[in-house]
């Protein structure tokens, strides 16, 4: 039977973040945490392919004290057990440290045919985790992936990549990170939820990975995180064509932009 | 003297990393290329750079090359490495980044000196904020492809 890891990352909900006027610093006291959007749609796909080709799913997430609420979550979306990462190392961690953590609770996990990853997570949508998994694991890794069937020893993949799609096999073991199109997250039902408290859950520490300091030591630290403003001039030139581009030439020379 | 590095599977997408790898050089230090394909080499080669490293390979898929940058790269050790940020691109960096145990920030809008290391800006919460990082070397980043 066919193993699938899914790794999910609990953040903060970015529609409930305030920017404070003036200081331009976050307030995030009003924030709930979610599962990352992409994530959701990883876990989907993990639980439609349980429930089509026959799979044991299981859930991973690396985070601090508020992950905890999260287990149910995603439990009652179709998974079968959970990992949980409990490491404060959490909170100011790069996704070199991140890729560290879940490769090496992957290894621990031990068995896995399919690696499933959201395309990027919702807060800082960096999309390192799932290729950076590849590279530290050995083994092939499939990014923006739209479309994933599995065949016996194989999942095949078509990717989308802007310009193009690209249809790829790849052997099992394999990570896969996935797009949104993909398809649509269920909506648990009660039994659903209900039944989720019932399934193992397991918790470890970053030391029961054997991490030492050098892989859980970030390489980029966060030195300022303020509030984006978009500020405009709203100048509007209004004369014919030629003397309103003129001006608007004066004034972008004015600024320095040209 | 480690050098700056450039790639991109886009040769247009290379030739606009220059700019940014320029103004992060230091005085004499090199700004060089990794590149796979013999276009996009020759596209570079008015610029000036100090070195133009060319990958062969069977591949047509670029980023297959991860490994073989991240082993030129652990062997040249670059102070820093500025990535087209296309999905090949960005696919290809994290894959490099986790191979040289390398810090890597996606999609910095701005990227300038700083101590030991270098600072960039990159947006977060779906553009509701800017998150300014520092990154010692290796650093890797990806820059956005400017609009066709």
């Amino acid at each position: 039977m066919l193993n699938i890891i899914v790794c999910y990352k609990w953040v903060l909900d970015e529609q409930d973040i305030r920017v404070n006027a003036g200081s331009m610093t976050l307030d995030t006291s009003r924030a709930a945490y979610k599962i990352s959007d992409y994530d959701r749609n990883a876990i989907e796909e993990a639980a439609l392919l349980a429930e089509r080709a026959g799979a044991s799913v299981c859930g991973l997430t690396y985070g601090g004290d508020p992950v905890k609420q999260s287990l149910k979550d995603t439990l009652s979306r179709g998974l079968d057990s959970a990992y949980w990462v409990h490491d404060p190392s959490a909170a100011t961690a790069d996704a070199f440290v991140t890729a560290n953590v879940l490769a090496a609770a992957i290894r621990k996990i031990g068995k896995y045919d399919l690696i499933l990853c959201g395309e990027g997570a919702s807060d800082t949508y960096a999309q390192q985790v799932a290729p950076r998994l590849a590279a530290l694991l050995g083994i092939p890794g499939l990014t923006f992936v739209s479309k994933l069937a599995v065949e016996d020893n194989k999942a095949v993949a078509t990717r989308k990549l802007g310009d193009c799609t690209e249809v790829c096999t790849v052997p099992f073991p394999a990570v896969v990170s996935v797009l949104p199109e993909l398809n649509q997250p269920r909506i648990p039902s009660l039994k659903q939820v209900l039944g989720a408290a019932k399934k193992p859950m397991t918790e470890w520490r970053a030391c029961d990975l054997e991490l030492g300091s050098t892989e859980l030591t970030p390489k980029v630290t966060v030195t300022s995180l303020k509030g984006y403003a978009m500020s405009r001039k709203n100048m509007i030139f209004k004369e014919e064509v030629a003397a309103s581009v003129n001006k608007l030439v004066v004034s972008l020379a004015k600024e320095g932009v040209l | 003297m480690a050098g700056i590095w450039i790639y991109s599977e886009d040769a247009s997408i290379a030739a606009q990393l220059i700019a940014p790898a320029r103004e992060l050089a230091a005085p004499g230090q090199p700004v060089c290329a990794v590149v796979l394909d013999q276009q996009t080499a020759e596209g570079l080669l008015t610029y000036g750079l100090h070195i133009i490293y060319k990958l062969i390979g069977q591949s047509e898929w670029p980023e297959s090359y991860a490994a073989a940058i991240a082993s030129l790269a652990d062997k040249e050790k670059p102070e820093v490495l500025l990535v087209g940020g296309t999905l090949r691109g960005k696919d290809l960096a994290a894959k490099v980044a986790a191979r040289l145990g390398a810090g890597l920030v996606s999609d910095a809008f701005a990227v300038r000196r700083s101590g030991d290391g270098i600072e960039t800006d990159r947006l977060m919460y779906g553009g509701l904020a800017v998150c300014s990082e520092v990154t010692l070397p290796t650093a890797l980043v990806t820059i956005p492809p400017a609009a066709p």
